[in-house]
């Protein structure tokens, strides 16, 4: 099988190659993201005044709310992997949809939140608290794009042609992925509306 | 991931997991409301983002299941950001 070296764990550690692919590529994307939130600190103890004032203007509750979606959409792609691993496609659907729905969900309130800030003629040069707003959630929207176009692949294959158990090592890739985007939500949500 | 455990029993963990990730999400929101000092409600919002961060690695990303060398991924990235972190706090003070 021409996927043997992706899905064969290694014998003396369990570990097959693209979960510790993906496991480097997160190493990395940690390091992405602590640039963001160094340039954060420095910028805001250079301009608390500009951080405390544009930090208040951010709509906590639809942020609380948009948490609370990406946090759901963590569990169902875990229930999802699972369902697929245990050799049980119905639900490894119903779980993979549920977890696209809350994808779109996310960036569905999202948009609502920059277009509210645009109507407000708030843009990403208004000042340095939101270049810094737009850059690390733009960022982070961009993480939640890249993870909703491969599941939207994998649920199309499983409705057409049918997603084989044998390869659900590619879903927990997947999911590793996608929670690991929840993980940057989860910093920059007290970061960005809370603190202040 | 653990195959000595049964489909409920992982099932039941998730929910678990997601559970005390909501309970702490409102928890995080709610002492915004409540002023411990500045720097205070800084560190209660990061250990609670801490924690959140431990069970979403711990559980929905296998870390407790699979080989534990695999956590060096996690613990060396993880040392710069702590230290980046750190040290530019401690500089802004």
């Amino acid at each position: 099988m021409s996927t043997a070296a992706t899905h064969t764990a290694r014998f003396n550690t369990g570990i097959y190659h693209g979960k510790l692919g993906m496991w480097v590529f997160l190493a990395s994307e940690i390091m992405f993201f602590s640039g963001f939130f160094g340039a954060f600190i420095v910028l805001r103890n250079l301009n608390l005044e500009v951080f405390t004032a544009g930090a208040h203007q951010l709509d906590k509750v639809v942020a609380t709310i948009n948490t609370a979606v990406l946090i759901t959409s963590s569990l169902t792609m875990a229930l999802s992997h699972l369902a697929l691993e245990r050799g049980h496609e119905g639900k490894f659907r119903l779980f993979l949809g549920l977890t696209i729905i809350g994808a779109i969900g996310f960036l569905g309130i999202k948009s609502y939140e920059y277009m509210t800030k645009f109507s407000h003629d708030i843009y990403p040069w208004t000042d340095t608290f939101f270049a810094t707003y737009f850059t690390m959630t733009g960022f982070h929207a961009l993480h939640v794009i890249g993870g909703l176009i491969p599941m939207v692949w994998m649920l199309g294959k499983s409705l057409t042609r049918g997603y084989p158990r044998e390869m659900h090592h590619r879903v927990e890739t997947l999911g590793l992925y996608w929670h690991f985007v929840d993980l940057v939500w989860i910093f920059l949500f007290p970061t960005l509306y809370l603190i202040f | 991931m653990a195959s000595g455990m049964s489909f409920e029993q992982i099932q039941k963990s998730y929910f678990t997991v997601f559970i005390a990730l909501m309970v702490l999400t409102a928890l995080t929101v709610a002492v915004t409301t409540i002023h411990f000092g500045d720097v205070a409600n800084i560190v209660v919002g990061v250990l609670i983002a801490i924690a959140k961060a431990g069970l979403v690695a711990y559980i929905f990303m296998h870390l407790k299941y699979d080989h534990s060398r695999l956590r060096y991924f996690v613990t060396v990235p993880l040392f710069f950001f702590v230290l980046l972190v750190a040290t530019l706090t401690l500089l802004g003070l």
